[in-house]
């Protein structure tokens, strides 16, 4: 039997709306770089706002996705904030930036200049933690139960809007958008 | 064999009186006899709580027990609240979902016991090996939304999981509960008022470890194949509808006095509620099955309030209560949460109170001129935050409605809803079910509540099994064509790594916690006379649709209630014999 035949996901769309905080993305994600499920050493990480209300994926979108070879864009967040030459790198068909083991030394700019909050700290290593989409194949995906994540194999010009936001923006927009009109916190108060 | 992984092998007691935190290791004897979460709960309650012990006294113990399953890659988990019920007076336990049953086993702990009573408002905050008993005077007040969400900017941490009381706990109401997110309440037996009477506001744990695996490959690879296989019932499709599908069906109205109420049915139900409400798809960790939503309400005098979709039994602050008013009645289900009360136990309350004012035992100045007629959600409205804050009326109905009708007298407690004092869910034990097995059906839900061990509940085995393990039963029963028992001892093989865990032994421990509940309450007094249904289900025919005129049988009951007890090893008056106790290795417990 041959295999069917999949595009290499080169860039992964989150759509907040439908994410419901089930984590299993997380579970995934460790099980399978780690072999072992610690939310900690996941590659994306689910945040929780209003004690439930609100939940925001997080998790490496590709910032500098979109340009073409030769364009002259900035360069993504992470590779410009990182100090050691090389330790960073473009992956140019995945839209991902790569880690050079050897030259990084955990100085963790990577992990504050992130805005989307993207790169994560392996707490066993020191080593910043940045999806890697599965080598185009992500796992998260396959059994996101409401669809909230899903691989795309053209990269769009969303992510660079996208990656602007930190999860915090993005949780105090969908309040005010998807939750309109909000009151605010005990909002049963008179 | 000692356990190889599944627990993390020590829980935290925490002393609020002198603020002096111990670690007791958890040894494997102990574990395997009583499995996790529930039976752990119990065995300590057990041991620790005599007979007699005021539920409100600082002697009583606050207890989070999470299980072998909890903290896994599994699928749908709850985290267990044990302690002695102040609404009850006796066994009292529930649980919740939400991230916390992973956090705490993240964070390296089985459980947390709690005892003693603080003499300013605390929360404890769990980081990892680190335990602190921190002031929460800023949370102190504040509802369970507004304190997981303070308590999160305060450590400046959003991973954080907060499980907590609201104001109705501080102010011990009698049915307050225990909220782990938004919707997601630990709500039967008043868990909060425990919480409030040790001036305890919140539990906030972190964890960053891994929970020790016996069989990690294995474990993960079984995980995996059963969440694939969760499918959505059929009939009361768990992804769209949730626990609320359930209700669609649901017939009982004005305090199980009517039967079929169109009106109602079409105005409250889960339908309804996703077209005019729902938002947002919301679930427990590591879930699927999405049975949580959240809203906003659009319309109406609560406009701009944030709520959730109501749940199964949540469905009696609308059906009972006769509310044909969808937005009003999604505002009472998430004042209930935000206030930290048990939705259930509200809503029988206020149609309780309901039926009183209809029949003038209360009239419109005991209410505090709230004019209490069927449907009124603005009357509701203001009376759920009445007995949050034990204000005027409030005060009263907050002791539950047995405690209530005793204080009001006028023939107010032939119409209380209520098992041992619990007041009972949202199955009706007279229509539930239709069809060929009826009368099997019928006495079978009847003998549930009856018998449950924290008073009218639906307290099945699965419920007992799952409480144990850590894992919750709506996840599970979505699992098309899976032995569940056999592949939970499966799991639990491949957690601790004991190799010679099998089915007959995890079906001892079951019936030994069943037992062992029963002995908790057996030991407070209880026995066969509390064994009873409320009158009405005996006596008041049901008024409309299939199962026009059905009541449950008081002959056919007591005959089932034999056979029962005769299964479960106890004897004609409801207490375990000593034999089936010595079956069951726990003979040194007789009382």
């Amino acid at each position: 039997m041959t295999e069917a035949f999949v595009l290499p996901s080169v860039s992964l769309i989150a759509d907040y709306r439908k994410c419901c905080g089930c984590r299993i993305c997380e579970v995934v994600c460790s099980i399978k770089h780690f072999g072992e499920f610690n939310p900690e050493l996941s590659r994306i990480r689910v945040y929780d706002f209003y004690h439930g209300l609100i939940q925001v994926p997080a998790y490496c979108w590709g910032c500098r996705a979109g340009t073409m070879e030769g364009d002259v864009y900035e360069e993504a967040f992470c590779i410009e904030a990182c100090p050691e030459e090389g330790a960073l790198t473009w992956h140019p068909s995945l839209n991902i930036p790569v880690l050079n083991e050897e030259l990084c030394t955990q100085c963790g700019m990577c992990v504050d200049a992130c805005r989307a909050k993207g790169v994560m700290t392996n707490p066993k290593t020191g080593f910043p933690l940045i999806c890697d989409r599965c080598d185009g194949d992500p796992s998260c995906v396959k059994q996101c139960p409401t669809g909230a994540l899903e691989g795309c194999f053209m990269p769009t010009t969303m992510e660079r809007f996208y990656a602007l936001d930190s999860p915090e923006e993005v949780a105090e927009k969908m309040k005010n958008h998807m939750f309109y009109p909000w009151k605010g916190l005990e909002d049963w108060r008179d | 064999m000692a356990y190889k992984g599944g627990y993390c092998g020590k829980i935290a007691e925490v002393d609020l009186t002198t603020g002096t935190i111990k670690t007791i290791k958890l040894e494997d004897e102990f574990a395997r006899k009583y499995l996790g979460g529930v039976g752990f709960g119990t065995k300590i309650l057990y041991d620790k709580v005599p007979a007699g012990t005021d539920p409100l006294s600082p002697q009583n113990i606050m207890m989070w027990m999470a299980g072998p399953l909890n903290g896994t890659s599994f699928h749908g988990q709850k985290l267990f609240m044990i302690f002695k019920s102040p609404l009850t007076g006796n066994l009292g336990f529930c649980k919740h979902g939400g991230g916390v049953a992973w956090e705490l086993k993240f964070a390296g702990w089985d459980g947390v016991i709690v005892t003693g009573k603080s003499e300013r408002p605390v929360y404890i905050y769990i980081n990892d090996d680190t335990i602190e008993i921190k002031d929460a005077s800023k949370v102190w007040g504040k509802d369970t939304m507004a304190t997981g969400h303070l308590i999160r900017e305060e450590l400046r941490d959003p991973h954080i999981k907060v499980s907590c009381c609201g104001p109705a706990g501080e102010n011990l109401v009698r049915f307050a509960s225990i909220q782990g997110e938004l919707g997601k309440s630990g709500a039967r037996t008043g868990a909060g008022a425990v919480l409030g009477s040790k001036n305890l506001k919140a539990l906030a744990v972190r964890g960053t470890k891994t929970v020790p695996l016996a069989n990690p490959e294995k474990f993960h690879e079984a995980t995996d194949r059963l969440r694939k296989m969760l499918q959505p019932i059929p009939m009361m499709n768990f992804k769209r509808w949730g626990t609320g599908g359930y209700s669609m069906p649901v017939n009982h109205c004005k305090n199980f006095q009517k039967s079929y109420w169109p009106e109602v049915q079409r105005g409250c139900n889960s339908e309804a509620q996703e077209k005019m409400f729902w938002v947002k798809d919301y679930t427990c960790m590591g879930c699927p099955s999405v049975c949580f939503k959240r809203g906003v309400i659009r319309q109406g005098p609560f406009t701009g309030r944030v709520s959730e979709n109501s749940e199964y039994d949540t469905s009696l602050l609308g059906l009972s209560c006769g509310v044909t008013d969808l937005h009003g009645f999604m505002n009472n289900v998430g004042l209930c949460d935000k206030l930290g009360l048990d939705g259930t136990s509200t809503g029988n309350v206020i149609a309780w109170a309901m039926e009183c004012y209809e029949k003038g035992i209360l009239t419109k100045d005991d209410l505090d001129g709230l004019e209490l007629t069927w449907g009124n959600t603005v009357a509701m409205d203001k009376l759920i935050k009445k007995i949050a804050f034990r204000e005027g009326v409030g005060d009263l109905l907050a002791e539950g409605s047995k405690k209530a009708a005793q204080k009001i007298g006028k023939g107010a407690e032939e119409f209380t809803m209520q098992v041992k004092g619990l007041e009972i869910a949202a199955w009706d034990p007279r229509g539930y079910a239709i069809g060929e097995s009826i009368m099997g059906m019928l006495v079978g839900t009847a003998i549930g509540y009856s018998t449950a061990s924290r008073g009218g509940d639906h307290i099945t085995d699965e419920t007992c099994d799952a409480d144990a393990t850590g894992i919750c039963t709506f996840g599970t029963m979505q699992i098309m064509g899976a032995d569940i028992p056999m592949e939970t001892v499966e799991l639990i093989k491949l957690a601790t790594g004991w190799d010679d865990y099998s089915l007959e032994e995890y079906q001892t421990t079951h019936e030994r916690l069943w037992t062992l509940r029963r002995l908790f309450n057996v030991r407070e007094g209880l026995g066969r006379k509390d064994d009873v249904l409320p009158d009405r289900l005996y006596t008041l025919p049901v008024s409309a649709g299939p199962l026009k005129g059905k009541v449950v049988p008081r002959d056919e009951f007591e005959a089932g209630l034999d056979t029962f007890y005769e299964q479960r090893g106890w004897n004609k008056e409801g207490i375990p014999t000593k034999e089936s106790l010595k079956k069951l290795g726990i003979e040194e417990l007789a009382v």
